[in-house]
């Protein structure tokens, strides 16, 4: 899921930019569960998705896709 | 983030989960009076910000040591994607400095000074401009100077400044670390005390260490990159939050201290390193060498 679409609500374009991974990136999948929060000082804003489905299996994994550094984390924690 | 319900592939569950997006741990109760969001460690080491203190988070019936976490509020400094923008439309959405200054709308340029209408030069005025004139210049000379040489009597007597290494390769030795410090931060960086520990949550190495001078050149968050290992070295002096190692304001009585592990305890492992017999004086502490120390393994 590298493919990243930025929808511009100002000039109503859609845009798309490349993201990357620090340990891989999350595979293509639906119906995930994400939220956004951005940092206190708005230097960042960081999009948590969690499981979702790609058809072949239910997905339990978590990442977040950091922003304006378009960067995949891998969030590895106790479930 | 809350998650309800949903399809777990053969029915429909009722369930509710919560998770915390600082501890990054699933949780089973919520505090709507809690603290506010902050970054995780798993987020700033990566985009860079300050670690700003440790938090206590989790049931109040919980004993400190798993429940102290690290997090900061921002300060992040990596804006851009590693591969770039795709687009120069995608970088301006999120590259939002403010625009350049446009050029001053007025273009006529002032007024030549008009001449003066007496052709004749007073020589008292010019010999008091040039005299005027060669004192300032003095004047500007001794400030220079004395800027100069007092940066360079405080750079002499600056007190040294403790710095956190980690991700260490886990073969390297002090000649490694110095080399490396000589090669990708300054020079002059020489190291003044050094210890390294075996990290406590994977196979590199800590070090902490102060040195004799250009310690501006490791002012955190700094990230080098070596070739031994895929993580950045990553250096910070934030770990004096717990122990202010660089600024006390008043008299700091510290038993130990210990390169903490993100996401492990802080004070626990404070508590339990011997560094007191490895590390014996770090500027602006007082050991307290009263207590006994029960070192105990990592993990």
């Amino acid at each position: 899921m590298t493919q990243i679409y930025v929808y511009d609500i100002a000039t109503r374009s859609l845009n798309s930019q490349v993201a990357q991974g620090m340990n891989g990136t999350p595979g293509l999948r639906y119906e995930g569960c994400s939220v956004m929060k951005m940092a206190p000082d708005n230097t960042s804003y960081n999009i948590y998705m969690q499981g979702g489905t790609n058809d072949n299996e239910i997905l339990n994994d978590i990442w977040v896709l950091t922003i304006p550094s378009f960067t995949w984390i891998n969030i590895t924690t106790g479930i | 983030m809350f998650s309800t319900g949903g399809d777990n592939g053969g029915y429909e569950t009722p369930l509710f989960y919560i998770f915390d997006l600082v501890t990054l741990s699933w949780t089973n109760s919520y505090d709507p009076g809690g603290e506010p969001y902050t970054l995780p460690a798993e987020i700033y080491s990566i985009i860079g910000g300050r670690f700003e203190g440790s938090n206590f988070r989790g049931p109040a019936s919980s004993t400190a040591d798993c429940c102290m976490i690290y997090s900061s509020s921002g300060n992040a400094t990596n804006k851009e994607p590693g591969g770039g923008w795709s687009s120069p439309k995608v970088r301006d959405i999120f590259n939002l400095t403010p625009a350049p200054p446009t050029s001053s709308p007025n273009g006529s340029t002032p007024a030549p000074p008009t001449s003066s209408p007496n052709g004749s030069t007073p020589v008292g005025k010019i010999i008091g401009a040039i005299v005027g004139g060669m004192l300032v210049i003095l004047t500007l000379c001794l400030l220079y100077w004395y800027r100069q040489h007092s940066k360079a009597h405080r750079g002499l007597h600056a007190l040294p400044k403790c710095f956190r290494i980690r991700n260490i390769p886990q073969n390297w030795v002090e000649d490694d670390l110095q080399d490396t410090l000589n090669l990708l931060a300054c020079d002059q960086c020489l190291i003044h005390q050094l210890s390294l520990y075996q990290s406590c949550y994977d196979s590199t190495k800590t070090a902490l260490l102060n040195l004799n001078a250009c310690s501006e050149h490791l002012e955190p968050p700094r990230y080098l990159p070596i070739l031994d290992s895929v993580d950045n070295l990553e250096i910070d002096s934030d770990f004096y939050s717990l122990t202010p190692l660089n600024d006390p304001k008043s008299e700091v009585v510290v038993e130990y201290v210990f390169p903490a592990p993100v996401k492990v305890t802080a004070y626990a492992d404070i508590r339990v390193a011997a560094v007191l017999l490895r590390w014996p004086a770090l500027p602006g502490m007082r050991l307290n060498r009263g207590r006994t120390v029960t070192p105990t393994k990592c993990g």
